[in-house]
């Protein structure tokens, strides 16, 4: 265990704030506030038709780990005819009906909107500090922006994916996870300097 | 002080002091521990494991026998690191290990007069009997005498970490070969990683005297360096040790990212894992240089010849005043010829060759080393070296030297390339092995595969590395590979110099000698993994590194068979010891493993509760009030409240899955024994799943929400297990069933409310839905809105017996909901409670529980197996029906009270018939779980009783010979409140 | 070791559950001889040395379960097929 999180409660997420030598900020993550969440997935064989459906609505939704970002939605393809979908300055219960507009009946929504916490990762040692937990390769050539995974990382489930821009990656990773995975972030991006907000004072 | 006037990769303009046994030296940067020692004089680094005889340092890397030492002190010290890797740091402490009181006077040095009796097998032999000795005589008085040195018993303070790392080729070794194989590949466009074990590049080529692209090799070695680190794409990672091959391309290594440092520097791990994923890599390890055995080799100066080398090249340092080389092979000539040229007085060339070939023989000349031809060393005097008596044609005569270096020719360093089972395979013309089957994807390249010369090491380096980069897609053209003048490799076999005298040792680090691998011979531990075994040859830290070559020679002569067919030890990872430290990385202490706080956490923290981990899960255990003596007074407290006015509890952390298309209903009575789609919108039913054997997987509830939504409840610990449960029916028993599921454990924090006043509190925090007894009956859903518009579901369950309702509401209105309950039942006496009081609530109604549901039960051993429906099939079923399931016999699920109400229960506890003894043949059953009722005032218990049902109302005895309890006790229902089920449907 | 998921790529082992061979299918309950075919089901497993076909989970990720090909000698892994798609034969 790193002293650098000793006070901290392994119960809550680290206080935001700079870690690691001063001046430095290889890393910084902002936990992202407000986002409905529900999940999305086609019915038996119904995959093809949801996916036309969709397309058709604007939504060139793609059967496979891939993110793609349509008026405020964020949609992560996270197994076969299943997608996660992240939704900004909405609720959960408005993000099903606009889902339920959008694909139909014939689907199953499931509202996510707490499940989850969502970081955004960036900085020039972003993938350094990524890269003492997760096992993927995060090249720009293997892991481009519009990729997704879902893995894990120090026994903690998450589904990352890359953003555009300088390397910038969010992570989702589920509520009661979050600061267990925050506990292996921490110490790993902090001799790069480290930047956390959005995390209170823990 | 033996450094030589100039010379070798330090920086003389700086000076670090350090620490040896106490004592304050001085050495520079680019030194190690143990060259720093030889620059000072000290020659003395350790006792041998057996015998305490004194030792020297043998080599000038991490195949080191000898110089092990306890690295730093207090909580950081390490023990068992070797010398001649450690890099010296300003402020170093080192102790010698394994000698006592001192390095100097070893009174523990007799032990070489006991060598008789300490030889091969005198584990076996010695300390047979009596039995009760080993574990208070023997072992201590071995373990005291024998053995390395002592780990810190304090908690390390440093830090450790993990890493992975993907790239096209990895190079492991940056010798001629390694760097060869790394520009090749870098040139190509490859995603490289070099690794390199030193904290400098170079491997051989910083002792090498030949010439690269006409240059000296040094000045490749910075070239070739200064290019990977202006490439991109690719990673030069020193001072790390690739330790094991893994299926799929995988590697491991150790970072040493802070050895070099006395104290890591802020922020930093002490040492990092990588896991390297390659898709090609190339072995480019080079070769050990092995020694001769003969009487007395292992006295401090005699090292092997590449050692003497390297101290006089790279370190500049002269391992003794006066030298000598013994060899049989032309890389030993070298290695004595680099160190006379690099001014070590080299008193003579011995070799046991009669002829040196004719440029080695003219170089010899022009540096006037005197060279012996057929010439054997015999024997070696002093405590420290200082004389060796060399037979040859010519008579027998003595030098005064104090160091010597031995070269019994090289062994390619192939560990690695038997991680996956590969065998080595010997050539008679190299007279070593070489590696034959390789793990997928892994090439050799340079002295690893028996390409000794260097001019060999750059031109297959080039070749492997061009290869690899194009295995993994990369064809770029490169320039050609650099060349080197040849340099000679002839060897004439020799393994063991035959005189009598002193014990000629094989093993250095565990004391084997010649004479103990011919006792393994004459008692028949002739294979080679035998032979390690029996002897230790080839144990410990090092592996046998440098030994094992000599040890199956000189089996092989005494069998006959030869080296080809003795074969070698398999080697196995790790490669060089590991730290477990950095096995555990950032899971150690507080981070073991992940913890997870439930949404009320943070309140029940501010209620005082004391915390249990069930799983990853914290979960509040109870909640003490100031003046409670004991955890049960504040539990019976809780059950009390729960019982007569109103308790609360957190039960989030069950698993919750969302079920929904047409066909849910089918696929529930598919994988529960009863009935669900016949669940009518708004009711909730509890189920049992088996497993297909007919054993019993979980229990929990699943509620209708809608004609095709459903939502089910699984136990706290079975959560994951039961998601990937029903994915498996899904996908692959019915793929047909149009359903589709989703894990809504995280999203929705659920709160129960038991006990009479339950439904006063509930009404409280509803937004005006009706929730009287008609319109929300035991059973019902209602889905809602509580504490002004958060949507909710609340279900009217009962796991305590009493009234009860879940509410559930979404996460982050968890806390918020617990605080309205709290608000709400205040008037009435709501009370908190935890898992303690939850079991002990459950236990009283007879609930089951993952005690009861212990993998060995079924749904008819439970008492459960009227729910089993007729009319369909479900997993388990077919099984379940097996007559040994419907054996009347079998134990089946009752309550037990002790007879002498006082008397305490225990969960474990074997149930006998009274009076019959306490045997196997007598079990009729077990006691599975027992609580302090607050509600009967006395112990009760629930378990599982041969033909339990129908003994109601008899004794048994309730044995547990593990704690010591023997009591009679009386079975009941297991029913032990409101056996009617009454309250929980007022 | 590292599995070709279909639907993620080559992933980590340590992300899949292992269940075992995949050339076993649940028998027909209403057969006749459905307990002697159960039992079979449950509990005999052939150990095959060398190409096998078993179930593993991807857990740590698509929540699929693959039809994996595994030399049981080497260890080498020859193939993965997502379960729901593939004609899985006794
Ligand atoms: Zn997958």
């Amino acid at each position: 265990m790193s002293d650098l999180l000793a006070q901290v409660p392994v119960t809550r997420l680290p206080p935001e704030g700079h870690y690691g030598p001063a001046g430095t900020e290889g890393v910084r993550a902002r936990a992202l506030e407000g986002l409905a969440a529900a999940t999305l997935a086609a019915r038996k064989g119904g995959t093809g038709a949801l996916i036309a459906r969709l397309t058709a609505a604007g939504l060139p939704l793609v059967d496979g780990p891939k993110v793609l970002f349509h008026e405020g939605l964020t949609v992560l393809g996270t197994g076969p005819g299943r997608w996660l979908v992240f939704a900004e300055n909405t609720t959960g219960p408005a993000l099903l009906a606009q889902l339920r507009a959008l694909a139909g009946d014939d689907v199953a929504l499931t509202d996510q909107s707490d499940a989850n916490l969502v970081f955004e990762l960036t900085g020039p040692a972003v993938r350094d500090a990524l890269a003492k937990g997760v096992a993927l390769d995060l090249d720009p050539r293997a892991f481009a922006p519009g990729d997704v995974a879902t893995t894990v990382v120090a026994h903690v489930g998450v589904t990352l994916w890359a953003c555009e821009g300088a390397p910038t990656y969010r992570l989702a990773v589920a509520r009661s996870f979050a600061p267990a995975l925050l506990r292996w972030l921490t110490p790993g991006a902090a001799p790069f300097g480290f930047a956390l907000s959005g995390t209170g004072r823990g | 002080m033996t450094r030589l006037a100039h010379g070798g990769l330090i920086n003389r303009a700086r000076t670090l002091s350090f620490r040896f046994d106490g004592k304050s030296y001085t050495g520079h940067p680019g030194d190690t521990l143990a060259s720093a020692l030889l620059a000072n004089g000290v020659r003395l680094m350790g006792r041998s494991f057996k015998y305490h005889r004194p030792r020297g340092v043998f080599t000038a890397g991490s195949e080191e026998p000898n110089a092990l030492v306890e690295l730093r002190a207090g909580a950081r010290r390490e023990p068992n690191t070797r010398a001649t890797t450690i890099e010296l740091f300003e402020g170093l402490e080192a102790q010698s290990q394994n000698r006592w009181p001192s390095l100097d006077h070893d009174l523990l040095s007799v032990n070489r007069y006991l060598s008789p009796f300490l030889g091969a097998g005198f584990y076996y032999k010695t300390f047979m009997w009596p039995a009760a000795f080993w574990e208070k005589l023997y072992e201590p008085a071995i373990r005291r005498a024998a053995g390395l040195g002592a780990a810190a018993a304090l908690p390390d303070p440093d830090t450790y970490e993990k890493a992975f790392a993907f790239c096209d080729v990895l190079v492991i070794g940056s010798g001629p070969a390694g760097l060869a194989a790394a520009l090749a590949a870098g040139r190509a466009g490859a995603r490289v990683i070099l690794a390199e074990e030193d904290f400098r590049l170079g491997g051989r080529l910083l002792t090498e005297q030949a010439a690269i692209d006409g240059a000296p090799a040094r000045d490749f070695v910075s070239r070739a360096e200064a290019e990977l680190a202006s490439l991109a794409h690719v990673r030069i990672m020193p001072r790390t040790t690739v330790f094991g091959v893994y299926d799929g391309g995988e590697y491991a290594a150790v970072e040493r990212v802070s050895d070099h440092l006395a104290v890591p520097a802020p922020f930093q791990p002490r040492q990092r894992l990588w896991r390297i994923i390659a898709k090609r890599a190339v072995l480019a390890a080079g070769a050990f240089d092995r020694p001769i055995v003969f009487p007395g080799n292992d006295r401090p100066g005699v090292m092997t010849a590449q050692a003497l080398a390297t101290y006089a090249c790279r370190y500049g340092v002269g391992a003794g005043a006066t030298a000598a080389v013994f060899t049989n092979n032309d890389a030993g000539v070298a290695a004595a010829l680099a160190t006379a040229g690099a001014g070590v007085k080299l008193e003579a060339l011995i070799d046991v060759r009669p002829a040196l070939p004719a440029p080695l023989a003219a170089k010899a000349k022009a540096l006037g080393v005197r060279v012996i031809t057929s010439g054997e060393v015999i024997a070696t005097s002093g405590k420290l070296l200082t004389g060796l008596t060399v037979r040859s044609p010519a008579g027998t005569e003595t030098l005064a030297v104090e160091a010597l270096g031995i070269s019994g020719g090289a062994t390619p360093n192939l560990n690695l390339t038997c991680h996956l089972g590969g065998k080595p395979v010997y050539r008679e013309d190299l007279a070593a092995f070489v590696p034959a089957t390789l793990p997928p994807g892994l090439a050799v390249a340079g002295a690893v595969a028996g390409q000794f010369s260097l001019a060999d090491c750059l031109a297959y380096g080039t070749a492997e590395g061009v290869r690899a980069a194009a295995d993994a897609g990369f064809t770029a053209p490169t320039l050609p590979a650099p060349q080197a003048e040849e340099t000679a490799t002839g060897i004439q076999p020799f393994w063991q110099v035959k005189a009598k005298g002193d014990l000629a040792f094989v093993d250095l680090q565990n004391d084997v000698s010649a004479k103990d691998v011919g006792i393994a011979h004459k008692e028949g531990f002739r294979a080679v993994e035998l032979l390690k075994r029996y002897t230790t040859l080839g144990m410990a830290t090092d592996q046998g590194k440098t030994s094992n070559m000599a040890g199956l020679a000189l089996m092989a002569e005494l069998t006959g068979q030869g080296i080809a067919a003795t074969g070698t030890t398999l080697f196995r990872p790790p490669y060089t010891p590991v730290a477990l430290g950095v096995l555990a990385g950032h899971h150690r202490d507080k981070d073991f493993r992940p913890t997870r706080p439930t949404p009320t956490h943070d309140w029940a923290q501010r209620q005082g509760a004391v915390f249990v981990e069930t799983g990853f899960w914290l979960r509040a255990a109870y909640f003490p009030k100031p003046g409670e003596k004991d955890w049960l007074e504040s539990v019976n407290r809780e059950v009390n409240a729960t019982r007569s006015a109103c308790g609360v509890i957190d039960v989030s952390t069950f698993g919750k899955i969302d079920l929904q298309g047409p066909d849910v209903g089918i696929f529930l009575d598919r994988v529960y024994i009863n009935m669900f789609s016949t669940l009518a919108v708004g009711k909730a039913r509890y189920g049992v799943m088996l497993r297909e054997d007919g054993l019993v997987m979980d229990d929990g509830t699943t509620a209708r929400l809608g004609e095709q939504h459903y939502v089910m409840t699984t136990t706290t610990a079975n959560a994951g297990k039961m998601f990937q449960h029903l994915e498996f029916c899904l996908q692959v028993l019915w793929p047909d069933l149009d359903v589709q599921i989703a894990s809504v454990s995280e999203q929705w924090a659920q709160i129960a409310v038991s006990g009479p006043r339950s439904r006063a509190v509930l009404a409280q925090v509803v937004d005006g839905a009706d929730v009287s007894n008609a319109a929300l009956p035991f059973m019902g859903v209602l889905q809602t809105t509580v504490m002004g518009g958060v949507e909710a579901r609340v279900f009217r369950l009962s796991f305590s017996g009493e009234l009860g309702y879940e509410i559930a509401v979404p996460a982050r209105h968890g806390a918020a909901l617990m605080e309205a309950l709290m608000a709400a039942g205040a008037p009435f006496g709501i009370t908190p409670y935890g898992t303690e009081a939850l079991g002990v609530l459950r236990i009283e109604k007879g609930h089951v529980s993952g005690s009861e549901l212990n993998g060995q039960t079924s749904a008819r051993d439970l008492g459960l197996g009227r729910m089993a429906s007729t009319k369909k099939d479900y997993i388990g079923r077919v099984l379940s029906q097996r007559p040994a399931f419907l054996d009347p016999d079998r134990p089946m699920f009752v309550g037990f009270k002790p007879v002498d109400r006082s008397a305490r229960l225990k969960a474990g506890a074997h149930l006998l018939p009274p009076g019959a003894e306490a045997t196997t043949a007598h079990d009729e059953g077990y006691m599975t779980s027992v609580a302090y009722s607050p509600t009967l005032g006395h112990s009760i218990g629930l378990g599982f009783l041969k033909r339990g049902a129908a003994r109601i109302g008899e004794q048994v005895r309730a044995f547990d010979p593990v704690r010591g309890g023997d009591i009679l006790v009386e079975v009941c229902s297991p029913a032990f409140v409101d056996p009617e089920g009454e309250k929980q449907r007022v | 070791m590292r599995i070709p998921c279909p639907y993620c790529g080559a992933r980590d082992a340590h992300e899949f559950a292992y269940l075992g061979d995949a050339t076993v299918s649940r028998p027909d309950p209403a057969a006749p001889d459905a307990e002697d075919a159960f039992f079979t089901y449950a509990y005999l497993r052939d150990n095959p040395d060398g190409e096998h076909r078993e179930y593993w989970y991807h857990a740590n990720g698509c929540r699929q379960w693959l039809v994996v090909t595994r030399n049981t000698r080497t260890h080498e892994i020859l193939g993965a097929s997502l379960a729901r798609a593939s004609e899985v034969t006794a």
